[in-house]
């Protein structure tokens, strides 16, 4: 590896970070961290840790007291504060859109600065918009004014967006809206930085936003890190009590939230069978599989009595209970129920809701096409839970 | 004290007038930009033109003569654009540091933010945000100077107080109204054509 590769396998390197302001008191200090390409890192921690400064401080509107902050292996403090924020993305709560410009002038800022001209602006400014999910006709022209708060920061990221940004600095940027806007904004976003693969920072004191919107976590306290690592280790091996407490590690459930099906155990193919088989070919199957377990001395699995019905390219119809007193004869589609798809991106809450919805303690897993490739089970999940901790 | 026709004191009235305020806007506003955030001598400065607003009118002709009466100016137009220059900057100077320093500091912080350099931001974002403020302090000041220069006639600056003057020596209520009508028209009319400019200047920088 040249040092060249070396040198830009990291986007941001902050080196022995400090910012102490005039008083003396240490706002922020020994702040280590690497930032790859494409990652999302959340700053969190309750208010005066030290968050926004060390944000403000990778974009130079705070200047570091101590320590280096490198930008693609360049340190920050040998780069032009306006060149450096033109190539870094910047939204705060306060939205601060310009009041007396039009949605078109605030998105295309940037880009005028950086010389972009007419053609490419308007290039800009379109697929900006399109990017948001804003129409063009009905806002490019608009004031912020005549916008709710919910659309006024889509132009705040479209805005950010617009410079092409290396990175996207955020600053609570949803933290003044409502909870329905936040959250669709937060999916908003999710698949935009998904779709750019975007660097993302981001500040925020909510740890669910935290948890949905960071690769990785850094829990500030008193301007100290106190502990960075993606929102599964934070919850199930919290560092300290401070920790948590603080991204409530104690709720076992919350943390089905962000843990996707794919990560817990899904091997176990449930049986199948086809669409025109009978309710006596379900239970042949169901009790041979059985017969296999006891024989591998597997007697502990779980033996939810489902059998998979399956059409002919192998789609998902239903699944039928066995231990249901069906007769012999009754077809295959009279017989099986219906239950949510439950995918590998699917979380293992939403799997844990329609089992107990439904009543079952386990769901068939879906591939492409719908094909049953797996199933979760309650045993998974509490495997899942106690070989973690 | 000879009696000129209309259109003579219409002009030099109108003379005065555009020529100190346009100065004082001149030196103010930009005075206002560079005192914005320096507190002590936005202070130092605002209570300089308080004080020079609490001077009558008449006093401070009294005040200019003597030493403008050194370069042979004592009476006519020169005092009379100098106390008016005094005077129009209060309003102007006043609601040029409000306008500037209430724009949202959200505003400001994302333009910096954003890589804008001080001067963009100044003629980007702050200026035009402060602009209705700062018009409304041009078009008091100018309102308030039209009505402070028909006092000017008693040093001898000519203008619609001539009439005014003249009406109250000869106890002739015709004549005074000539001067009010006329000096109040015409404040009527220059704010209303300031107005003018504000809208066009609102409708390039857009509204808010």
């Amino acid at each position: 590896m040249t040092a060249n590769d070396a040198r830009s396998k990291f986007l941001l390197e902050y080196r022995d970070v400090a910012k102490t302001f005039e008083l003396g008191k240490d706002v922020v200090s020994d702040f280590n961290l690497r930032i790859g390409h494409g990652e999302t890192v959340v700053f969190i921690g309750p208010s005066g840790c030290g968050k926004t400064t060390t944000l403000r401080m990778t974009n130079r509107l705070e200047e570091l007291s101590s320590g280096n902050i490198l930008f693609g292996g360049v340190d920050t403090a040998t780069i032009d504060p306006t060149k450096l924020r033109r190539s870094m993305g910047y939204v705060i709560q306060g939205i601060g859109l310009f009041p007396h410009m039009t949605i078109w002038e605030n998105i295309a800022t940037v880009p005028r600065l950086k010389g972009a001209n007419r053609d490419e602006l308007e290039n800009i400014v379109d697929s900006c918009l399109e990017l948001m999910e804003l129409d063009y006709k009905e806002y490019a022209h608009k004031y912020p004014h005549e916008l709710s708060g919910g659309q006024q920061q889509r132009v705040g990221v479209a805005r950010a967006l617009a410079g092409n940004p290396e990175v996207i600095l955020m600053d609570e940027p949803f933290g003044a809206l409502d909870p329905i806007v936040r959250e669709s904004l937060q999916d908003e976003l999710i698949r935009i930085k998904d779709q750019l693969s975007a660097t993302i920072i981001f500040v925020t004191h909510d740890i669910h936003e935290a948890i949905k919107m960071g690769d990785r976590i850094v829990i500030m306290k008193d301007g100290r890190i106190v502990q960075i690592g993606d929102p599964l280790t934070l919850l199930a091996n919290p560092a300290n009590d401070f920790v948590r407490d603080f991204v409530g590690s104690k709720d076992v459930l919350a943390q089905f939230k962000y843990l996707k099906v794919a990560d817990v155990d899904t091997h176990d193919r449930p049986p199948r069978i086809a669409e025109s088989d009978s309710f006596a070919a379900a239970r042949k199957k169901f009790d041979r599989r059985m017969r296999r377990y006891e024989y591998n001395g597997m007697g502990d699995i779980d033996k939810s009595p489902l059998v998979c019905v399956c059409s002919g390219e192998g789609k998902l119809l239903g699944c039928i209970d066995v231990s249901k007193p069906f007769s012999d004869d009754t077809p295959a589609d009279q017989c099986m129920k219906i239950f949510p798809d439950i995918t590998e991106n699917s979380t293992a809450y939403e799997a844990l809701s329609a089992m107990i919805a439904n009543n079952v303690t386990n769901l068939p897993v879906q591939g492409e096409g719908g094909k049953p490739i797996g199933a979760i089970s309650m045993t998974s999940l509490h495997d899942y839970l106690w070989r973690a901790r | 004290m000879p009696l000129g026709s209309f259109i003579d004191a219409f002009q030099s009235h109108f003379f005065i007038v555009v020529v100190s305020v346009g100065l004082a806007a001149a030196t103010v506003i930009p005075l206002g930009v560079w005192a914005r955030n320096r507190p002590v001598a936005s202070t130092l400065i605002l209570g300089f033109d308080n004080l020079i607003s609490t001077i009558p009118s008449v006093a401070l002709y009294g005040l200019l003569m003597p030493v403008l009466a050194i370069w042979n100016v004592g009476i006519g137009t020169v005092p009379a654009v100098i106390a008016l220059f005094l005077y129009s900057q209060l309003p102007m100077l006043r609601n040029t540091l409000v306008g500037l320093r209430n724009i949202d500091p959200s505003v400001v912080d994302s333009a910096i933010g954003m890589g804008m350099t001080e001067r963009q931001i100044l003629f980007k974002i702050r200026l035009p945000l402060a602009m209705p403020m700062i018009m409304a302090g041009l078009r008091t000041s100018a309102v308030m100077g039209t009505g402070v220069a028909s006092i000017a006639a008693y040093i001898g600056a000519g203008g619609f107080g001539t009439y005014i003057i003249r009406g109250i020596a000869a106890s002739d209520r015709q004549t005074i109204l000539i001067g009010a009508f006329g000096a109040s028209a015409m404040a009527i009319g220059i704010d209303f054509l300031l107005g003018g400019v504000q809208k066009i200047l609102e409708g390039r920088i857009g509204k808010r």
